[in-house]
């Protein structure tokens, strides 16, 4: 999770912002990871948010909230690339075709039952997968994932419900 | 209920352990960085400069306008005197306000404000709508004329001020009155306004408008 706090640094310094990477480039791949499904498109993410916020450093009111600048980015920046995805919705069609063929055999391990589950967290809506990750993974409470979002409480609420029912309702089989 | 959030809460920390928690630096992230930081700091060199062009003009704009009519004083109302001129053009009246210099020379600058008075001499302070708008100068793709917005009136030497009068519903086929002020100065009644066929009337629920046009030179 992005937790750490930094001082100010200088970031001209490779030094500080190989520091600064070390620190905080490993949650916010994770973080990009579980948005995304894709290790090598959160990857990208992250070094574009870093770059981003490394690049205004100098300027941040509170450099000390620099993993906090960092987690916002990432938010915003998958969900620029979702939306860019002009394909997004055929190849969701696919994956749901994929699933109820899935469904038929139901999994008998619990590994299968894990990758059902993650596929089936992969095809949710993307902000209602957001607020599913920002909630349980990175345990944000609602105000914040909010904010993040840029949306209410209580719509966050509403999306962490729904994403749940559908995963529910994946997981038995059962049509949504 | 709770059986998928735990699921969910524990699929996401097995696959977030994908990932390893520290991740080396790219060398090219290093390059990217920097240039990220040297256009930033570009891009807020380029608005401070920009900002601080646009308050220099702004302040030098307002300096230089005692000097552009440097020795030659504003034109009080005292000094000038306005008729008007206006012909039909389609359901409206348009021409202009003439405003000659009685005095010694002076200067005219903006764009006046017209009253209008009933027969009474009450101002008229309602169901009427002024625009302003550009000077015929700009509409008829003529040069800018020396000196403007500033015009400057040697004694006898007239100013223009475009003018078109539309929709004229209110106190039957009377024409009311006319005063334009002069800026910084009083006002000066309007002659020839009784000779002016008023507009006809379009629409009783509708404001008579009144376009209103710039101090410029004479328009001949």
């Amino acid at each position: 999770m992005v937790s750490a706090k930094v001082t100010r640094v200088a970031p001209a310094e490779s030094t500080k912002l190989d520091e600064l990477y070390q620190r905080h480039a490993g949650a916010a791949v994770r973080l990009a990871y579980l948005l995304l499904q894709d290790r090598t498109i959160a990857e990208d993410i992250v070094q574009d948010a870093f770059v981003r916020v490394a690049g205004r450093l100098v300027h941040l009111r509170d450099p000390g909230a620099f993993d906090a600048y960092l987690r916002r980015t990432v938010v915003n920046l998958s969900h620029s690339y979702v939306r860019r995805k002009v394909l997004e919705r055929a190849f969701l069609r696919r994956e749901m075709a994929t699933a109820e063929r899935d469904t038929a055999r139901w999994p008998t391990s619990s590994f299968e039952d894990r990758e059902l589950l993650w596929r089936a967290l992969g095809r949710l809506p993307e902000r209602q997968r957001a607020a599913i990750v920002l909630r349980f993974y990175e345990d944000l409470p609602e105000a914040q994932v909010a904010e993040l979002l840029r949306c209410s409480p209580g719509t966050v609420k509403s999306r962490v419900s729904r994403g749940l029912e559908a995963l529910r309702h994946e997981m038995r089989g059962e049509p949504r | 209920m709770n059986d998928v959030d735990q699921e969910v809460r524990d699929l996401l920390r097995e696959k977030a352990n994908d990932i390893p928690p520290n991740l080396d630096l790219p060398r090219s992230l290093t390059t990217r960085v920097r240039r990220r930081i040297a256009l930033n700091a570009l891009a807020v060199t380029v608005t401070v400069v920009v900002v601080a062009a646009g308050a220099f003009g702004t302040i030098r704009a307002f300096r230089s306008q005692p000097s552009e009519t440097e020795g030659t004083p504003a034109c009080t109302s005292a000094d000038v005197r306005a008729v008007v001129s206006l012909q039909g053009a389609a359901g409206s009246r348009e021409g202009t306000i003439e405003l000659t210099n009685t005095s010694a020379t002076c200067s005219l600058k903006g764009t006046p404000t017209l009253n209008l008075l009933d027969e009474d001499l009450h101002p008229i302070v309602s169901g009427i709508t002024f625009v302003s708008v550009p000077a015929g100068w700009e509409v008829g793709g003529s040069p800018q004329p020396a000196g403007w917005p500033v015009v400057s009136l040697a004694r006898d030497d007239s100013a223009s001020v475009r003018v078109r009068w539309s929709n004229w519903c209110a106190g039957g086929n009377s024409t009311p009155h006319w005063r334009i002020a002069i800026p910084g100065s009083g006002d000066v009644d309007v002659e020839g306004i009784d000779a002016v066929a008023i507009p006809p009337c379009n629409g009783s629920d509708l404001p008579s408008t009144i376009e209103v046009g710039p101090f410029e030179p004479h328009l001949g």
